[in-house]
């Protein structure tokens, strides 16, 4: 065969026929149509996310009814979530405590009057002042 | 904290979480005072969301899926993405776009507690409408 006759079956293959009008857009391997967004790949948030300046993984823990707070590759355990479904009088029904146990100290809790209530109380301990501490007789 | 004599402890300061919007787009609003930010008057309202805007490795179509905005600005300054049936061992990932307040451990237990008293919340109603629970 003429090698010249190779070479324009080559292009034919690879590249569309040049047209006149305005170039055909073309379809991604994961879109369904060539249709473009008219927010031309915008992100739709007023202030989209950017790049988070902190990032925490959340484990089960203690039969997938507490949860673990943990901090980067290597695991550090910052929080403990505890998650009571039993309660005990004024009891809460979540209590937050520092450290990678439920033994840590409570920093926050939230009590819900009921499952389907409009209304979760959240509570956080401030930090003690030395006032406070003093009379509770910690140093 | 936590306790029956401890609810009553002058220590804990109280705010309430309240929804302001049903349903798959549910809304619940928080306006709270930030260290530093409370002796000005200056109080926050933020607003926890449903979303779908999560990375591949969580669940999409979750319900617990959040994110906490600004209400004056319109600011996404976190997102929770729930793994949900996707991993066995590791409940999600929450991600803090912007400390606020003087205080950014404060920011952190405030961000924590409220999204996970929600997704508590949504768990125990969803295991309740679903009839496995009393």
């Amino acid at each position: 065969m003429d090698p010249q006759f190779l070479a324009m079956d080559d292009e034919d293959e690879h590249s569309p026929p040049s047209s006149p009008g305005p170039s055909t857009p073309r379809r991604q391997s994961d879109e369904s149509s060539t249709a473009r967004s008219e927010y031309d790949g915008a992100d739709h948030l007023p202030h989209g996310p950017s790049t988070p300046v902190r990032t925490l993984d959340i484990w089960h823990a203690a039969a997938h009814t507490n949860l673990l707070v943990t901090e980067g590759q290597a695991r550090t355990p910052r929080y403990y979530i505890a998650n009571r479904w039993v309660l005990a009088g004024r009891q809460a029904d979540l209590v937050l405590h520092s450290g990678g146990d439920k033994f840590g100290p409570a920093v926050g809790c939230a009590r819900f009057t009921s499952i389907f209530s409009r209304t979760v109380t959240l509570g956080w301990a401030a930090p003690p002042t030395p006032t406070t501490a003093a009379s509770r007789g910690r140093p | 904290m936590g306790g029956a004599a401890d609810a009553d402890d002058s220590r804990i300061s109280w705010e309430a979480m309240t929804r302001t919007r049903a349903g798959v787009h549910h809304q619940w609003d928080l306006s709270v005072a930030l260290p530093g930010e409370a002796s000005a008057g200056r109080r926050r309202r933020l607003c926890w969301r449903h979303t779908r805007d999560v990375d591949s490795t969580a669940l999409r179509y979750s319900m617990q899926n959040l994110q906490l905005v600004e209400c004056d600005t319109g600011a996404v300054l976190a997102v929770f993405a729930n793994n949900g049936i996707k991993s066995w061992k590791k409940k999600g990932k929450l991600s803090l776009f912007e400390a606020q307040g003087e205080d950014p451990e404060a920011w952190e237990r405030l961000v924590l507690l409220s999204a996970f008293a929600l997704v508590a919340k949504l768990r125990r109603r969803s295991t309740v409408m679903n009839g496995y629970g009393s």
